[in-house]
């Protein structure tokens, strides 16, 4: 491989080269190839240069120190979740990752059948509705007849006025 | 100009390297053991990762309490998950995988809060430190938090996965490989995402130089 082709700012395909020939990750004859590169190629020694000031930098950036009761925190989670989800822990082994967050929703439909199931009419009762039912079109059919009678009447009480005057 | 002195001897990383590797298989180890329903390594492998699991979700989003609260779900997780492990990949690559998706989650539901979320904790973080480094001149101690402010700043623009990118190289020295995995793209993908953060970081903190 020519100098020039292994080149991080003329190839970008070699670019990641940069990075690992800082972290000294290379094999020790691409080491030393590039090596003899970097000496030779002013680019590259001020993108190494730029590179060595981004990793200072990073350097000086300390994170703050963990919580003391960080730990504590943790167990109290964890005690709280053992002893509240008991029948999380019982699907848990059974039922996939992915279909987990579907148990709360078969729960909730299983209560509501058991509502639903619950007040449904039972056979009795439905039969002794049926039978206020039929009793009701016997009581109509009955009243219908009723009135037609009462027509029938009124027809004949009007007609007698005539005859009487006829006679 | 100067070449750069390389960070590690090939000695140094080949003796870090064979402990990398007796961590790992102890890790997979104290793992198997919180399945059969050890508590004592859980605390173990809480011991050893808790810092830097915290240190990493702290730099992505940029705020203590939130980084904390993250880390305690990321461990929260493992343990929900002890029952159904398998050491199929590296512990910390599958730590690190779950504090990232985390972390990754809560910046995108965040986004519009940042701004001035990021200014009250640098405000924060500077009187703690002013508190700390009393010694330090006040002139001294103004630079360093100007450069810090700025550090902070350039990583923070970084899309996302760039910055998890970047912190778990530079920070938790994880192999392209483990970043890769952490990341759910390919090694190469993950290269290019570096080359261009660390080309976009060189360029925003070139004048601290």
């Amino acid at each position: 491989m020519s100098q020039a082709g292994i080149c991080p700012i003329q190839d970008r395909e070699n670019a990641g080269i940069l990075l690992d020939y800082c972290d000294r990750k290379l094999d020790p004859d691409m080491m030393a190839l590039l090596d003899s590169h970097v000496s030779q190629c002013a680019g590259c020694r001020q993108a190494l240069a730029a590179q060595q000031l981004v990793w200072e930098a990073l350097d000086s950036w300390d994170p703050a120190p963990v919580s003391i009761d960080f730990n504590r925190r943790l167990y109290q989670r964890i005690d709280k979740e053992a002893a509240t989800a008991w029948w999380r822990r019982m699907f848990q082994p059974v039922l996939p990752f992915s279909m987990r967050p579907a148990l709360p929703m078969a729960a909730a439909c299983i209560v509501l059948m058991a509502v639903f199931l619950f007040q449904a009419p039972s056979e009795q009762q439905l039969q002794k509705k049926m039978t206020v039912e039929f009793i009701d079109v016997e009581q109509v059919e009955k009243t219908l007849d009723d009135m037609e009678m009462l027509r029938q009447m009124e027809g004949l009480l009007q007609e007698e006025p005539v005859s009487r005057r006829a006679l | 100009m100067s070449i750069p002195q390389p960070q590690h001897s090939i000695k140094e990383g080949v003796h870090k390297d064979m402990a990398a590797a007796i961590v790992i298989e102890h890790d997979a180890e104290l793992m198997l053991r919180v399945r059969e329903g050890d508590p004592t390594s859980f605390t173990l492998l809480l011991e050893r990762h808790r810092t830097p699991v915290i240190h990493f979700l702290y730099r992505m989003v940029q705020n203590q309490p939130v980084a904390e609260e993250l880390a305690q779900e990321v461990f929260l997780r493992v343990y929900r998950s002890r029952a159904s492990y398998e050491p199929t990949a590296k512990f910390t690559t599958w730590l690190f995988r779950i504090g990232t998706h985390l972390a990754l989650n809560w910046i995108r539901d965040h986004k519009k809060e940042r701004g001035q979320e990021s200014l009250d904790q640098e405000k924060a973080d500077g009187v703690a430190r002013q508190v700390a480094d009393q010694r330090q001149s006040i002139e001294q101690e103004m630079v360093r938090q100007v450069r810090l402010s700025e550090v902070r700043r350039a990583v923070e623009l970084l899309p996302a996965k760039q910055r998890a990118a970047v912190l778990m190289h530079k920070y938790e020295e994880l192999e392209y490989s483990q970043i890769a995995k952490v990341l759910q793209c390919s090694e190469s993908a993950v290269k290019s995402l570096l080359f261009r953060a660390y080309e976009t970081l060189r360029v925003r903190l070139a004048h601290l130089g």
